[in-house]
């Protein structure tokens, strides 16, 4: 019984970081998108302060 | 595990890539440091990624090193930024000391919303690539001054901000 809570706590801790890092993977995807395809410096600080703190963090 | 980490790694690198292109073409200097940014992001990415895919943990330290360095570049950019935009007032002083009135009282800030900053930021609103531009120091005026142009009201703004 402790064991089966164990695996499937681990499997929770898995799936809920490859949740993490695809979401992590698409900030960072939307932010180098911005970089290159907004028209101003201030729009790109913004898209690149998207992929710093949401797809770092 | 390993081959999800392994290809978002992969997926990391060629965004890396695609913002080389930010580099080879911004208009500004700001441009091509807001890219160094994302690069350094990314790179700390990349390595706290291989730390865990190779289970290497000296690399989240490389990745600690990596995020303090990205932030001493923004420093030294803007520091560098603002001694030349100090040094473009002084010339700006000089020049128009002698057929206007002394009698302002904010000398700096009505300075910088003068005519050459402000020639320079309706120049790179017009969209001049100026990639081609003989020196560097033109350069980097031109596109720290999307900084005053916007402006004088954008660094009261920011200044209220810090305070």
């Amino acid at each position: 019984m402790a064991r089966q809570t164990a695996r499937l706590e681990a499997g929770m801790l898995v799936s809920l970081s490859i949740l993490l890092l695809l979401a992590g993977a698409v900030f960072f995807l939307a932010g180098t998108l911005g970089l290159l395809r907004f028209p101003d410096v201030y729009t790109r600080l913004h898209a690149l302060t998207k992929a710093d703190n949401l797809g770092l963090g | 595990m390993q081959s999800l980490y392994y290809s978002l790694i992969l997926f990391l690198l060629l965004t890396l890539v695609a913002g080389l292109w930010r580099i080879r073409r911004g208009p500004t200097a700001a441009d091509r440091m807001l890219a160094a940014q994302l690069f350094g992001t990314t790179a700390t990415a990349i390595l706290l990624l291989l730390a865990e895919a190779s289970t290497a943990p000296a690399l989240h330290d490389v990745a600690l090193v990596l995020a303090l360095l990205a932030a001493i570049t923004v420093t030294a950019f803007t520091r560098r930024v603002r001694g030349l935009r100090s040094a473009d007032l002084g010339l700006v002083d000089a020049t128009a000391g002698k057929d206007a009135p002394v009698g302002e009282a904010d000398g700096e800030d009505s300075a910088r919303s003068r005519k050459p900053l402000g020639a320079c930021a309706g120049e790179r609103r017009e969209g001049l690539a100026r990639d081609a531009s003989p020196d560097p120091a033109s350069d980097l005026a031109s596109g720290l001054s999307s900084g005053s142009a916007n402006g004088s009201a954008n660094s009261a703004a920011g200044g209220g901000h810090a305070g």
